[in-house]
């Protein structure tokens, strides 16, 4: 495998609940890459299908979830078609997660330092003693005071904050090469976020792990992220660098997002929201998803943006979107199939 | 922790209290007595007349029933739980043995139960929905729905004259057998039932997610992570099952002549006898309360996150 | 340091195991029988307790004064000879000498004293008191004779005293156990107690010094069998299942469990017939029962033998006095003449002509009031069995009864008030005295009329000592409690046991007792 070649790749993921023609279609249809080492942020409204997404690539959706189609290739290895065994040994050691909920996430009936101790110990190899200094050594990595101290605590004793940080250990202990983070930060305090995201950043740079990182929030998108992919009602809508999306956003979904974002220092009445509600996922979407609530539906006219789905466009070399108002415009191609 | 038992023992007192009260009310309002009930149907009361008055004053049953309570109280206060009309003998000497019983045959029954029961609950929670689950689950019910006086017969119809494995009547320690394996097959199926809700509520945790994406193994994940809160869950109602069973699991005595608490209180109060009855009842609270504080005190050493002191 | 999840693994381990499994017998086979009792006896402790259980159970422990022969008459046994005093008050027994007690003291007449002063004294609270009211002292005239003294002459003293409760204790034990002699009897018969694994098997074993002084038993020696192992199994389905693996070698059936092993070759079935229970309805003397047409009417109304198909699945005999036939006195002639046998259009004619009409709803009508009344018993299979068919019956007549059973603790005091028209009930009593206890008016129940002839021939009945007066008097009480119509007879039933085909000489002699000296194994 050549050193260009993305370190994943999702190919048309559908994740469905439920099933027959009820099913909500919570990912349906997403293709995404991430690089080494590349910070990924996978941004979009409640709903849109971003958490699900996350959980899908490393195939912990829980029942009456399940994946019905596509790829997930981890250095050129279709996770989806794995053996239970290949999965389990793939997990934590080249994929980690971390979610929402940091204090939830933690055993309330186990010591922190026993908990991360746990992978370097069944999976890392370490004897006790040496598995427990590790941990220790983590916990002080990532910030935490009196570590040696803290590892004896039970997770009801820290902080929502210090919790968030024990996991980043945990998930970072075997050093895994791609480091998933679900809304890692939107539990938090704001000030705590900042530390939080700092600490990921560095980490992650330190290990060399790459980091999709799936928020609602435009600011930590734009603190942290290399690319950014856009989602809405289970597709990816645009796929840009940040720059990009923040300075020059092609989809009308973007747009509207950048645009309601409030902005430090702007004086505004109101915030601008984009009018409507995402689509009821249990129907088949016929069409863009957006166009009952896009502006720009008029220009390409109703029964396009109605009628069919649109592909993803090429509007310039490294970006995509999905949007028929693309079609048209100079350079904008239809992306080829399997492109990414 | 010291702390918080004392308050629970003191409060429990005013409990016991009152259960004794409200049991001897009971018995005094009923329209019947112990020395009436020795005579059936060979003697009658004119016969006896001077046997029954030298009984009534012996056992002090002429009195108002204030008076025999207070007498009564008095006298538990300094140990004395009086005598048992039926027996002629102490009431302490015939409930001790049977308490031990009972002890033995609820210990025995909830070993199996839970031996029998947390297993399977467990195995059904890992296999949810599968062939296994349902499997185990109906059975389950079916231990819940079956009476334990036809479970019982059953047993002995089976193992004991048709395989003729023990016999029908076993002496020494045999005896234990049969109805310590009626009572905890029996006592196997909540307890399936509750483990296995419990373990498929904790594996819905966000932290066994958490556990999974480091990719723990299944079975790891179930029993480093999901087992502890599982068994927290069964733990409660298997001290709340002891307290039941200590107050004698009376049918599954009675019908293989287990010399327990239970049978005791059956007879106990067919025979109007005071003593004894009020003696079984104590002993029912109080196995109760204790089994009750018991699992408190448990939960809160193997939960870090309950603190009674505060 | 335990942690918290090794504790946890630990205590769902740690709780008593099971015992080891039965053993095999030991080397050499014991010649052993095993029988059921139906409850825990509550004390060995001979005179002091009335209850049956604890009577068969003494009945292998001690023999007593005397037995009572096929004809109802007493016979020596312990004691030799014995003679009445010129007013009937005091007997005087003669005591056999050489008769021993299983610790090896003598049965002696101050032994005898013992016995009985320990039943008279109120301090002891004995049930058995009750029994024997009428017995005043008992002393010592010689070492081998002592005086009973009663109050009046009391005709059943022979009977009662051939009841296992008057075997003798040794004094020596009882003075030595105290009170814990209850658990350790010491007495006379052919076997002797070695252990009580209490309320679970009583253990007895062979006196080998026993000399059998009854002519009417087969083995004058020391018993057959080693060992006796009493067991209690008071659940039906449980006894059934031991009989069949061979468990027991005898027990004591309900009469539907008995119907499944009668055609079994394995087994024998022993009927009791000299049973002396009865099984019968009473009156309480309030309007209407004080009409004599309605109480007639109610006698003839009742189908005794489908009570005894429905109760005990035809096991035992109808009554049609108030005497059952075990006990000595029944008067078949008596029966014959004054009883009321089953007659649905007698009893029908007989409310008809005392203007009981037809009325509404199947119910007769008189004066305004229905024929509707309330019946009590005691709480068991057999009487609710029994008032079905009573209700039907009565159904079938125009009146209409309403049921109320409880235990017999709150029944029987409950007789004494108000609020019941007719109790169904069910007596056991050897001797013809029973119908003087129940029946001498005011009657056990205080329901009963004043009347002087009455009166005065139950009192006979219970004071008259000469066998013979003693029969006509006995024959003139039937007559007198039939015609007066006071209750309905209904049945007397069978004591039906079940045992092994292999067991020989399990018969009942006249009091319902086993002479378990006889009984063995046919390959002994």
């Amino acid at each position: 495998m050549s050193e260009n070649a993305p370190l994943l790749q999702v190919r048309d993921l559908r994740t469905h609940f439920g099933t027959g023609p009820d099913a909500v279609r919570a990912v349906n249809g997403v293709d995404l890459s991430v690089d080494r080492g590349e910070v990924l942020g996978i941004v979009g409204e409640s709903g849109c299908g971003k958490t699900v997404l996350a959980l899908s690539i490393l195939r912990l959706v829980d029942a009456p979830g399940r994946i019905v189609s596509g790829q997930v290739l981890f250095e050129g290895q279709d996770v989806l078609a794995m053996r239970p065994r290949a999965l389990t040994a793939l997990r934590g050691r080249d994929i980690a997660m971390i979610f929402q909920q940091p204090k939830a996430s933690l055993d309330p009936v186990m010591r922190i330092g026993q908990q991360i101790a746990e992978p370097l110990r069944l999976r890392g190899g370490r004897t006790r003693a040496e598995a427990w200094r590790e941990a220790v050594e983590l916990l002080g990595a990532v910030g935490i005071p009196n570590p040696e101290e803290k590892a004896r605590a039970y997770p009801h004793e820290i902080s929502g904050g210090q919790a968030q940080r024990v996991m980043i250990a945990t998930a970072l202990a075997l050093k895994p090469r791609l480091l998933i983070a679900d809304e890692p930060t939107t539990a938090l305090d704001v000030t705590v976020q900042a530390q939080i995201l700092e600490l990921l950043r560095e980490r992650c740079r330190a290990l060399g792990t790459a980091l999709i990182l799936v928020t609602h929030d435009i600011g930590v998108i734009a603190q942290m992220a290399d690319r950014v992919a856009v989602m809405y009602a289970g597709r990816v809508v645009e796929n840009a660098p940040v720059a990009r999306i923040l300075g020059d956003p092609a989809h009308p979904y973007t747009r509207g997002l950048m645009r309601s974002a409030p902005v430090m220092g702007a004086v505004q009445a109101r915030l601008q929201e984009i009018p409507g509600g995402i689509p009821d996922l249990t129907r088949p979407l016929r069409g863009c998803a957006f166009a009952p609530r896009c502006d720009g539906r008029r220009q390409a006219g109703p029964a396009r943006c109605d009628g069919q789905t649109p592909p993803p466009f090429i509007p310039a070399p490294g970006r995509e979107a999905r949007c028929w108002l693309q079609d048209g415009a100079p350079a904008a191609q239809p992306a080829p199939a399997g492109w990414s | 922790m010291s702390r918080y038992v004392l308050r629970r023992l003191l409060m429990a007192l005013p409990v016991v209290i009152g259960i004794l009260l409200v049991t001897f009310m009971i018995q005094a309002v009923i329209p019947t007595d112990a020395v009436s009930a020795m005579y059936e149907g060979q003697t009658t009361e004119e016969e006896a007349a001077e046997a029954i008055a030298a009984m009534r004053e012996r056992y002090g049953l002429d009195q108002p029933w204030y008076i025999q309570f207070t007498r009564y109280a008095g006298n538990v206060l300094h140990g004395d739980f009086g005598e048992s009309i039926r027996l002629r003998r102490p009431v302490s000497e015939e409930i001790g043995y049977r308490f031990i019983n009972t002890l033995q045959l609820t210990g025995a029954a909830l070993l199996i139960g839970i031996l029998v029961g947390v297993p399977m609950g467990i195995l059904s929670a890992a296999k949810k929905d599968t062939w296994l689950d349902l499997g185990a689950m109906t059975v389950g019910l079916l231990g819940i729905s079956m009476p334990a006086f036809f479970f019982g017969l059953l047993l002995i119809l089976v193992f004991a004259v048709w395989l003729q494995w023990i016999p029908v009547v076993p002496r020494g320690g045999a005896a234990l057998l049969l109805p310590a394996l009626t009572l905890g097959l029996i006592e196997a199926a909540p307890l399936s039932r509750i483990a296995r809700s419990a373990m498929i509520e904790l594996l819905r945790r966000d932290h066994i997610r958490a556990a999974r994406s480091r990719g723990m193994g299944e079975m790891s994940v179930i029993l480093r992570h999901a087992l502890p809160g599982t068994l927290l869950a069964v733990m409660t109602v298997i001290g709340l099952q002891f307290g039941n069973l200590l107050g004698g699991a009376f049918i599954i005595e009675v019908i293989f002549g287990w010399r327990g608490i239970g049978e005791l209180g059956v007879k106990a109060i067919q025979w109007r006898d005071f003593a004894l009855t009020q003696a079984i009842i104590l002993i029912s609270a109080g196995a109760h309360i204790g089994a009750n504080l018991v699992v408190d005190v448990l939960y809160a050493w193997i939960d870090p996150r309950v603190d009674y002191d505060t | 340091m335990p942690t918290r999840r090794s504790f946890m693994a630990l205590s769902a381990l740690a709780a008593p195991s099971l015992a080891a499994l039965p053993r095999r017998a030991g080397a050499a086979p014991l010649k052993e029988l095993r029988y059921r009792l139906t409850e825990d006896p509550e004390s060995l402790h001979s005179g002091q307790s009335v209850s049956l259980t604890v009577n068969t159970c003494l009945n292998f422990l001690h023999d007593r004064l005397i037995y009572i022969d096929n004809e109802g008459k007493p016979q020596p046994w312990l004691a030799e000879s014995w003679s009445f005093s010129e007013d009937n008050r005091q007997i005087t027994f003669t005591l056999r000498p050489g008769t021993k007690f299983h610790d090896g003291t003598e049965l002696d007449a101050a032994a005898v004293k013992f016995h009985f002063d320990s039943i008279l004294d109120p301090k002891m609270a004995s049930p058995v008191r009750g029994q024997i009211s009428a017995l005043e002292s008992c002393e010592v005239l010689d070492p081998l004779r002592f005086r009973l003294t009663f109050s009046r002459p009391f005709a059943a003293a022979m009977i009662l005293l051939s009841s296992a409760t008057y075997g003798v204790n040794s004094p020596t034990a009882v003075q030595k156990a105290g009170r814990q002699y209850g658990r350790r009897p010491v007495g006379t018969g052919p076997y002797m107690f070695k252990s009580w694994s209490a309320g679970t098997e009583l253990v007895l074993v062979r006196n080998p010094h026993y000399r059998q002084l009854r002519p009417d038993a087969v083995n004058k020696g020391a018993p057959y069998a080693d060992q006796i192992t009493l067991s209690v199994l008071p659940e039906e389905g449980v006894a059934f299942s031991a009989l069949q693996t061979g468990e027991l070698s005898a027990a004591e059936l309900q009469t539907d469990t008995v119907e499944r092993l009668r055609q079994d070759k394995r087994f024998a079935v022993v009927i009791d017939e000299k049973a002396k229970n009865i099984l019968f309805l009473e009156f309480s003397f309030r309007p209407p029962f004080d009409e004599r047409a309605m109480r007639d009417a109610i006698s003839h109304a009742i189908d005794r033998e489908a009570i005894l198909r429905a109760s005990y699945s035809g096991y035992g005999a109808i009554d049609l006095s108030p005497l059952s036939r075990g006990i000595p006195g029944y008067d078949q002639a008596v029966a014959d003449q004054y009883g009321t046998p089953y007659d649905p259009a007698k009893a029908k004619a007989l409310l008809d002509e005392a203007g009981w009409k037809p009325g509404p709803e199947g119910l007769r009508v008189k004066d305004g009031k229905e024929a509707k009344f309330a019946v009590r018993s005691y709480a068991n299979p057999v009487t609710d069995r029994a008032l079905a068919v009573i209700q039907s019956n009565l159904a079938d007549l125009g009146v209409g009864i309403s049921i109320s059973t409880a235990d017999w603790g709150t029944f029987y005091p409950s007789l004494l008030r108000e609020g019941w028209d007719m109790d169904l009930n069910r007596w056991t009593y050897s001797d013809p005295l029973v119908l003087t206890n129940l029946f001498r008016p005011p009657g056990h129940r205080r329901t009963l009329p004043e009347d002087a002839e009455l009166t005065r021939i139950l009192t006979a009945v219970d004071s008259t000592l000469d066998p013979a007066e003693r029969q006509k008097v006995v024959s003139e009480a039937q007559k007198a409690i039939l015609e007066r119509r006071l209750m309905v007879p209904i049945l007397t039933n069978h004591q039906v046991t079940i045992t092994q085909a292999g067991l020989q000489n399990y018969r009942f002699d006249y009091l319902n007792q086993v002479l378990h000296g006889d009984v063995r194994m046919s390959d002994w």
